[in-house]
């Protein structure tokens, strides 16, 4: 009798704890949301309000499509995914198209950026982590489901009885 | 990010080296990284705005953890593994090189991302010294028994 108090009362206890976990989760979320344009504005944001951005630091990601003279064009990894121009520092640099390119650098025009600091990492080097990362998933489940299996009845992982 | 292999085998030998159950801390080891849910999003050019970032942060993780860990009979042991995995993510993380930003430790007290800015993240050797590191363990363990 006691014991099956106590079953319920870690029940209870666990669905109280997750309840209260996802709503925080949620919260956070939700927060990130809201604040992100003031925060943490990505490109789209920064495009469709450059007056607020116009002389300050900007940081971006793109892949390089082409270069005419003293003007460097990427295209944004991100929202709204079009081509920015980038003056400045990245032109000491020797890219190919699909390479990518982290850029930090001052808002000059709607679609002009000076660039201050750039990071580049190879197309085929970008390529390779998603590629590399790959036989982690597999592994990765072979290695837990080896050892343990759900119990959706008690909705648990229970260790197999070989392991 | 380094890849997973790499938070997968740092994972695995920190498990095996604080002598607990592997399994669970592998696990957290890729767990800052349900983040990666937004490239679903980025491939459907869905704007997410930032909806998922908190996962990739100290408070998220622990959060998610604290949930997986409630399918455990042993949550308390769980949970401290998964985090456990999830501080190696962190520790690999925090080394990659980005022209600003970083990883928000203090979010969402403080938006200011922290990192060292050694490695790249396209630098392939970090996985092969994993690699290396976990045959050198197996080769130890085989010799040592022998």
């Amino acid at each position: 009798m006691d014991g099956g108090k106590e079953r319920d009362r870690r029940i209870k206890m666990r669905k109280t704890v997750a309840l209260v976990s996802i709503s925080i989760l949620l919260l956070l979320m939700t927060y990130s949301y809201i604040e992100h344009d003031e925060k943490d504005p990505d490109m789209a944001y920064i495009i469709k309000n450059f007056e607020k951005f116009e002389g300050k630091k900007v940081d971006f990601a793109g892949r390089f499509v082409s270069c005419n003279g003293s003007v460097t064009k990427l295209k944004l990894m991100e929202p709204p995914y079009c081509i920015v121009n980038v003056t400045g520092k990245i032109l000491n640099v020797s890219l190919h198209k699909g390479d990518v390119v982290e850029v930090l650098g001052i808002m000059q025009e709607p679609h002009k950026i000076k660039a201050e600091k750039i990071y580049v990492i190879k197309s085929f080097e970008y390529s390779l982590i998603f590629i590399r990362s790959l036989p982690a998933i597999p592994f990765v489940a072979y290695l837990f489901f080896r050892k343990w299996k759900f119990n959706f009845k008690k909705f648990i992982f229970e260790e197999r009885d070989h392991a | 990010m380094p890849d997973w292999t790499t938070h997968v085998i740092a994972g695995w030998l920190t498990g095996k080296a604080i002598k607990r159950d592997v399994t669970i801390v592998v696990v957290g080891s890729l767990l800052p990284d349900v983040f990666k849910i937004q490239l679903l999003f980025d491939f459907l050019k869905i704007d997410t705005h930032g909806f998922f970032d908190p996962l990739h942060t100290p408070i998220g993780t622990i959060l998610v953890a604290l949930l997986i860990s409630l399918l455990f009979e042993m949550h308390k042991l769980a949970f401290f593994l998964l985090l456990v995995g999830a501080s190696t993510h962190y520790f690999l993380d925090f080394f990659l090189i980005h022209v600003s930003d970083g990883i928000r430790l203090f979010f969402p007290l403080s938006w200011k991302g922290y990192q060292i800015h050694a490695i790249s993240s396209g630098n392939y050797w970090v996985t092969i010294i994993a690699i290396l590191a976990i045959i050198f363990y197996f080769l130890f363990k085989k010799f040592s028994h022998a």
